[in-house]
């Protein structure tokens, strides 16, 4: 026979109840977890769908002020065109006036070289930089003088004479010599 | 701290080696499943929305940006208008938007008295003659597009006999640069007898180009940005206003209406 106090003291109920303490500890804490989880999640979605609205705010914001400015810009629009034309109009300018100038530089370079007794009829200078003209003197000399300055501006380089050619020589009943005259221009130095 | 360490002892038994039950995976996965559809439903469409309106505000600001600098510069334009006037006068004769043949006339008809030469025998050939879209019809086009329809520059040929002494003919030479409308010389003679008596009148023959364009045929969008004058054009209109000699075209300018001549009262007797 065993002694009633060496018998192991079993209390089922209170096992029972520590389990079920476990479990429902677990459950709240399973379900705080989860709960916890899920706030942070629509906070942080509320961020999302603030920083969303905060962003279509800006863009109506920005729009506005487009509208705004492009009505401004419509009623100014008179002023615009003009000063487009004036844009335009000033660069074709500057673009012509620089042609005209290097012409003029070729053809003061040209007038170095031509010899004073040498008249000039229909000259002419095209884009290409080729100067065509008649030319008319009352003796050889002028017109050899004319050569010797091709010669002389080739050394001195006054300006590029790519070819010369003087074609046509004549001479009429009064010793008026004639001739034409074709210089093809390229660049001028200094 | 007691309390604590008991709860943590708890905690850890109760988790340690065991399974979830079904009851205790209900939650999590009721959690799990709220966050998987509404991530699908709503936040991946709004994060795909917010990085469109994010694309949307950068070209938005930067066409606010333009539109800001274009207005200043307009409003800076229409601030100080009565000097943008006169430069726009000022290119607007010197490359005039119409082809500028009675200007022309009377520009080298005006310099040829102020020089003391005789003009004559005016050859105008008129070039190629088109329809010209004027500056008014121009600017009520705005072009959807940037670009901006230009014309190139266009030009006329004339040509006219000079007469007067060396002198004076070279001066109404150099002269033609600083009168509007632009003019080119083109081809040129002198003739032979004049020229070797130096007080003599000559008689010269010259070829000139004229230039104009036509204005720009549409405005760009409204977002285009204005271009900026460069500084050879500043430099080009500020010489242009010191140096071009503009000249009246109107009606009293050239016929001195004091002198009336003939009938002022067509029923008055002799």
């Amino acid at each position: 026979m065993i002694a009633e106090s060496q018998l192991p003291k079993v209390n089922f109920l209170q096992n029972q109840k520590a389990k079920l303490l476990l479990q429902s500890k677990r459950i709240y804490l399973i379900q705080s977890i989860s709960i916890t989880v899920l706030l942070i999640y629509f906070f942080f979605v509320s961020l999302v769908f603030s920083y969303y609205a905060y962003l279509n705010y800006k863009i109506g914001n920005i729009n506005k002020q487009i509208v705004n400015k492009t009505e401004e810009i419509k009623a100014l629009s008179d002023k615009e065109g003009m000063y487009l034309i004036m844009k335009n109009k000033t660069k074709s300018a500057i673009e012509i006036v620089n042609s005209m100038q290097a012409h003029q530089s070729l053809l003061q370079a040209v007038f170095k070289i031509l010899p004073e007794n040498i008249s000039v009829e229909n000259l002419k200078i095209d884009e290409n930089n080729q100067i065509t003209f008649s030319g008319l003197a009352y003796s050889y000399q002028d017109i050899e003088k004319f050569l010797k300055n091709i010669e002389a501006n080739n050394e001195a380089q006054l300006v590029k004479i790519n070819q010369a050619s003087i074609e046509n020589l004549k001479i009429d009943n009064n010793n008026l010599y004639s001739f034409s005259v074709k210089l093809l221009l390229s660049e001028i130095k200094g | 701290m007691r309390f604590k360490s008991k709860s943590k002892t708890i905690n850890k038994i109760s988790f340690e080696g065991k399974k979830l039950t079904n009851r205790e995976k209900l939650t999590p996965i009721a959690v799990l499943l709220i966050v998987f559809i509404s991530l699908v439903i709503f936040v991946i469409p709004i994060f795909s929305k917010i990085g469109d309106n994010l694309l949307k505000i950068k070209e938005n600001d930067k066409k606010l940006t333009i539109l800001k600098e274009k207005y200043n510069e307009l409003d800076k334009i229409a601030q100080n208008e009565a000097a943008f006037l006169d430069k726009f006068k000022l290119i607007e004769s010197y490359l005039p938007s119409q082809k500028p043949s009675m200007q022309t006339l009377f520009s080298l008809m005006n310099m040829a008295r102020k020089n003391n030469v005789q003009f004559s025998s005016i050859t105008v050939k008129p070039g190629e003659v088109k329809k010209e879209v004027t500056a008014e019809e121009a600017l009520l086009k705005r072009d959807k597009t940037k670009s901006v329809k230009i014309d190139n520059y266009q030009k006329f040929e004339i040509s006219f006999n000079l007469i007067g002494t060396k002198e004076n003919v070279f001066n109404f030479i150099n002269k033609l640069k600083d009168n509007a409308p632009l003019m080119k010389i083109v081809s040129f003679s002198i003739s032979i007898a004049d020229l070797k008596a130096s007080n003599s009148l000559i008689t010269t023959k010259l070829t000139l180009n004229v230039y104009y364009q036509n204005p720009i045929q549409n405005l760009p969008s409204i977002e285009t940005a204005l271009p900026k004058l460069t500084q050879e054009e500043n430099d080009f209109l500020d010489n242009l206003e010191k140096n071009l000699t503009l000249i009246d075209y109107s009606f009293e300018s050239i016929v001195d209406t004091d002198k009336v001549f003939g009938k002022e009262n067509l029923f008055a007797d002799y």
